[in-house]
This record gives C-alpha cells, sequence and structure tokens, in this order.
C-alpha cells in the first residue's frame, strides 16, 4: 500500500511518501506561513523522485491538528482535493500522536513520550503516548493516548484551560505556560519509565526535544497513517474533519442603538 | 555543476499546453471572503455549472466576516461545492475532469485564499491539467463576459466601475490582461458605507441588500446628503457621507420605517450620484463609449437602473446579471480562461495574496 502523507499544521509543510518497505520519499520545507505555496510543488517533487504517478497512491494521510489553523486547513484542503480527484480515501492523523510516533531513539516497553505543541496564545496543545511493546511493529500500535490534565481525556476538554506546566522533577517546565494542571494521580504511572519530550512547546531539557523533533514529520505521518489505513481507517475525503480544539476567536459587537453615537 | 541543481531543475516539466478554445472547461473556485463558491465555465463564457454557498448567517451575528470563521467554513464547504459544480456540469471526474482549475489567490483574507488555493493546486495536480491563479478584482471584470441574460461580449476598451464591500475603484479595461486604474477610493468602498449605514439604521449586515430594499419604500430627495468630491476627478471617497448620515441621525432620530426609509434613499442617491457621475467622466476624459459595472455593489438596483438608463444614451452597458455581480466562481473561471489563453498556466507554487492589486500595465 502506497501512502502519501502530507504535514502542514504547524510552521513547517512537507510530503512524505510510504510503502510496504517504509519512507521512500520526504520533503519538509520549515518556513512559516508557506503552506498554500510549498505544498503541492513538494506533493509533485516525492512523486517525481520515488518514480511513483499519484495515481498509484491508495491513501493520502493528512496532520488534521491540533496545530496552526491556516496551515492545517491548507494541509486538508490539499488532501481532500487530492484524495477527490484520484478517487481515494483520506486518514486523519493527529498531530500529537505522529510527533510522539516519529520520536527516536527507539523507545522501550512503558516508556511514555509527551507531545506538547505550541498553541499560541500561552496554551499548548499536548498527549502523552506509552510505549507498550519493544517490538517496533507493536510500539506502533501501542502508542496510545494516556492522557493527563485533570484525569480527563484532553481532547474532551478542549485545551481551552491554561494547561500545563509541572510535570516532573526532571523536565523543569514546559514553554510559556504558566502553571502546569496535571494530575498527580495520573502522574504515578509514568514514574516507571523514562520520559521524552517532544515538540515546540517543551522546553528543551536533557532528554527533551532532539532535533527534528519540534514538530511532526511528513514521514510519520505517512508511517502512521499507512498503519492506520491498514488497519481500515482511511474514509471518503469528505468524511475528515480538521482538530482545532478551540473555538474561534470572535466577540458578538454590541446591538446597534445600544452604544453611544 | 552540484548534482543537486539536476534534480531541482527536473521538477520544471514543460508540458505542451493544450489549446485553449471554445470548449475549453475550466473548474473555478472562489475562497476569497465570504463565499464559498465553484463554477465550471467552457470557453471563458459558457456557464455550465455556477455553486455559491453563502456563508453571510455565520458571520451575521458579529457584524461582519471574521476571518477565523470564513476560513473553517470555506474548509467544511469546498468540497461539496466542487462536487456539485462538477456534477451540474456533468463533468465525471476523475475519469473526464476539467481541463484546467483556476482559483482565486487574492485579494481576500488570507486564511480564506488558502483554502481555495491549496484545493485547486492540488485538484490540477491530480487531474495532470494546468493550475491558474486568478486576481479576485481582475475576476469581476470578467462576470461580465459570462452569457448571462443572452447579453453581447463587451467591446473593448470599457471602463469598468468596480464596487464591492472592499474596493471602489474606476479602471480602464484596454484589452484583455491590461488594465489601467483611473481612480479609487481614498478611504472607504461603497459597499462598507453601505454596511456601515445600515449598522446605524439598525438594519443589520449584510448592509447592502438591506439598504437597497428599504430604499425603494423612501424619498430620495429627503435628505440632501452630501456628494463628496463629485466635482474632483476620478477618486471616491465616502467616509464624510457615513458621518453625514450619522450626524443627521442624531439630529433627527429616524424613530419610524418611513423616517429610515427615507434615509436608506436619500443615502443610496448620493453614493449612486457619485459613482455614476464619476464613471461618465473617466468615459468623457478617455473617449471610450463602452461601459461596465462589476463587484458586489453592482447587484444594487437604484445603480443598475442609472447605468441601464445610460444604455439609452450614446453607451454601450454591460451589467452582469445580480448573481455574477457578488463574488462568485464562474466569474474566477472566466478569468482563469482568459489568462490561460494569453499567458499559459500559473506556477503550483503561486502564493496566495491577501493585498494583491489588479495587474496595471
Amino acid at each position: 500500500m502506497l501512502v502519501l502523507g502530507i504535514e502542514s499544521a504547524s510552521d513547517q509543510c512537507g510530503c512524505a511518501l510510504a510503502n510496504d518497505d517504509g519512507v521512500v520519499a520526504e520533503t519538509r520545507l520549515a518556513l512559516p506561513r508557506r503552506h498554500a505555496e510549498a505544498l503541492a510543488p513538494q506533493m509533485r517533487f516525492v512523486c517525481e523522485q520515488a518514480g511513483v504517478a499519484l495515481g498509484d497512491i491508495d491513501a493520502v494521510a493528512v496532520d488534521h491538528g491540533p496545530g496552526l489553523y491556516t496551515g492545517l486547513r491548507a494541509g486538508l484542503a490539499t488532501a481532500k482535493a487530492a484524495a477527490a480527484a484520484l478517487g481515494i480515501g483520506v486518514v486523519a492523523v493527529n498531530s500529537l500522536e505522529a510527533l510522539a510516533f516519529g520520536s527516536a531513539p527507539p523507545l522501550e516497553s512503558g516508556e511514555v513520550v509527551i507531545s506538547v505543541l505550541d498553541a499560541r496564545r500561552g496554551e499548548v496543545f499536548w498527549a502523552a503516548y506509552q510505549v507498550c511493546a519493544s517490538d517496533l511493529e507493536d510500539v506502533i500500535h501501542g502508542r496510545k493516548p494516556k492522557h493527563t490534565g485533570r484525569g480527563k481525556d484532553p481532547f474532551e476538554n478542549g485545551f481551552n484551560t491554561r494547561l500545563l506546566c509541572l510535570l516532573l522533577p526532571r523536565v523543569d517546565t514546559l514553554r510559556g505556560m504558566g502553571d502546569l494542571i496535571f494530575d498527580p494521580d495520573g502522574l504515578e504511572m509514568y514514574t516507571a519509565g523514562r520520559l521524552l519530550f517532544v515538540g515546540n512547546g517543551a522546553i528543551s531539557s536533557d532528554e527533551t526535544r532532539p532535533d527534528g523533533l519540534r514538530y511532526p514529520s511528513p514521514a510519520a505521518v505517512a508511517l502512521l497513517g499507512r498503519e492506520k489505513a491498514l488497519a481500515g481507517a482511511a474514509v471518503a475525503p469528505d468524511a475528515v474533519e480538521p482538530l482545532y480544539l478551540r473555538l474561534p476567536d470572535a466577540q458578538v459587537p454590541n446591538q446597534p442603538g445600544s452604544a453611544a453615537p | 555543476m552540484p548534482r543537486g541543481s539536476d534534480r531541482a531543475a527536473s521538477i520544471v516539466i514543460s508540458v505542451t499546453p493544450a489549446p485553449v478554445g471554445a470548449a475549453t472547461a475550466v473548474l473555478g473556485i472562489e475562497t476569497s471572503c465570504d463565499e464559498t463558491a465553484a463554477a465550471v465555465v467552457a470557453g471563458g463564457r459558457e456557464v455550465y455549472s455556477s455553486v455559491v454557498t453563502s456563508q453571510i448567517d455565520l458571520h451575521r451575528a458579529f457584524g461582519g466576516v471574521v476571518p477565523e470563521i470564513a476560513g473553517r467554513a470555506h474548509l467544511q464547504l469546498l468540497p461539496a461545492a466542487v462536487s456539485q459544480a462538477l456534477a451540474d456540469a456533468e463533468i465525471d471526474a476523475p475519469s473526464q475532469p476539467p481541463d484546467a482549475v483556476a482559483a482565486t489567490a487574492g485579494p481576500g483574507l488570507l486564511g480564506a485564499l488558502v483554502v481555495g488555493l491549496s484545493a485547486a493546486k492540488a485538484l490540477a495536480l491530480a487531474w495532470d491539467v494546468p493550475f491558474v491563479a486568478v486576481n479576485h478584482l481582475e475576476a469581476h471584470l470578467y462576470a461580465a463576459f459570462l452569457n448571462g441574460a443572452g447579453q453581447s461580449i463587451p467591446s473593448l476598451p470599457m471602463i469598468v466601475l468596480l464596487v464591492s464591500g472592499g474596493h471602489t475603484m474606476l479602471i480602464e479595461m484596454t484589452a484583455h490582461g491590461r488594465y489601467e486604474l483611473l481612480g479609487q477610493t481614498l478611504d472607504d468602498a461603497a459597499g462598507e458605507a453601505y454596511d456601515k449605514v445600515a449598522r446605524l439604521l439598525g438594519l443589520g449586515y449584510p448592509g447592502g441588500p438591506a439598504i437597497d430594499r428599504l430604499a425603494a419604500e423612501g424619498d430620495p430627495e429627503a435628505v440632501r446628503f452630501p456628494r463628496p468630491m463629485l466635482a474632483d476627478g476620478l477618486d471616491f471617497s465616502f467616509s464624510g457621507l457615513k458621518t453625514a448620515v450619522a450626524v443627521h441621525l442624531r439630529r433627527h432620530p429616524a424613530t419610524d420605517r418611513a423616517a429610515q426609509a427615507d434615509i436608506a434613499a436619500s443615502f443610496q442617491r448620493a453614493v449612486v450620484d457619485v459613482l455614476a457621475t464619476k464613471t461618465l467622466r473617466a468615459a468623457e476624459d478617455r473617449g471610450i463609449s463602452s461601459l461596465c459595472l462589476a463587484g458586489g455593489v453592482a447587484a444594487n438596483s437604484e445603480l443598475r437602473a442609472r447605468f441601464e438608463a445610460l444604455g439609452s444614451q450614446d453607451y454601450q452597458v454591460f451589467i452582469p446579471t445580480r448573481a455574477m455581480c457578488t463574488d462568485n466562481a464562474a466569474m474566477v473561471a472566466a478569468a482563469g480562461w482568459h489568462q490561460l489563453q494569453r499567458q499559459g498556466a500559473s506556477p503550483l507554487d503561486a502564493a496566495p495574496n491577501a493585498t494583491w492589486l489588479i495587474p496595471t500595465t
């Protein structure tokens, strides 16, 4: 199965192709606000270099967030249109999961990866994943959200609260987040293994944020998307929704007449 | 030469372009503001389909277009608009895709433009057809070239009055793709003045259609509002007119519908007087007898009537149908077709440009 991965829900944008042998081509432009320009040329480039036609692709995997709104919309608009035009399905990949999935070095069973992405306005998007087996294949399937955040599923509370920072003595703070809210009971399950922090929302520390793990990689989106597609997660392009986790900023103005003239 | 540059060069593919003719069907995509639109137009004229999904209901409570809400809505609404436009045009993609894909690349809201532009590029790439990045203002001019209401094709050169919520311009279109900006607003656009006066009258958003409807019941001579810069050149100014309405309302509150209708009608008369006078001045200055209306405010009843009346004089007047005056994708497809014929496809890395001016020569 050949999967095109699209990652643009951050300040970067890129594409990757993954088949039975793994990632065969990957491009990434780490410049902000270039999504609408640079994504389509990269799609063409990876296909040409890998010697495949777009028509050979079996599914499109796309980072649907959480992330930067305009970027993730460029990625989703591209993925949905390409898939619709090719008559194939789309797999939505969570940015935090892709970030954890792409974390190196290979992790041991029980180890935890915490993905933290800068959500701006003093907030972050975050999720924790635990490695369930040492075998890579199993690791892939075993990284489940082991969430944190006031004992609730972080995707349920919408990340609206000023989440963050406390974590462990091993990691001082997460950048720009003020008080960390972290369920102490939930913490216990992590203390046994090593913790790895990844993402541009995590402050650099001894074992956090190796280079290249500031954002999800296009390769991780392609590989994880391919895993999901093999598990039957590809859906019709129209069925894929963005994961904003935040309502738009907009205020209803005063009613006419109520304001002083 | 480093190996890398050979590689880089290989991404520029030279494709022998298919001839662009009357049968060339272009899929147009428009997402620059608060309309999500897709259309298929052949030969830059024959409208096979035109789908416009308005987001007005989403923005009304906020009294204007909220960029983030618009961006989200475009992503949600565009796929269905494209499918519908293709289905209405009886185009069976992917087996028989349209011949090209054109999208608005600016001016407009960046977060909104990105959606349509990204989708258009992906469609063009997947179908292996040319992609065309279209200027939204230029697209408005091409509304007059669509085959609505059995109109004849506008004769060039012509003077175009382009009036919308964001722009008020007098443009000389000398030939396809050749424009000269003769005058424009120095402050508010005409449509903006409509929105602001509508707010003063408590008519809600969008203001244009609301004032147009109410004005029909009122006396346009009831209040003599100023005609800003009427005697003076080809530029416009509407901010003072809006203030004059506000001042008038403070002194004479419009307490009933009749009073409101008089103000709406008087305001509209002032706007139309200015727009028509300046358009005629431009035509006389340039010795051009072909006149054209474009943009959302061109859907206004009184403005249309005034221009239609000019047609019985010495002018040839081209007025698009109302549906083609407000934002739509058929005009984008038509402009895209002309651009494709004139200068070929746009590069796939064409950037969205929120402040793109109309390309002048």
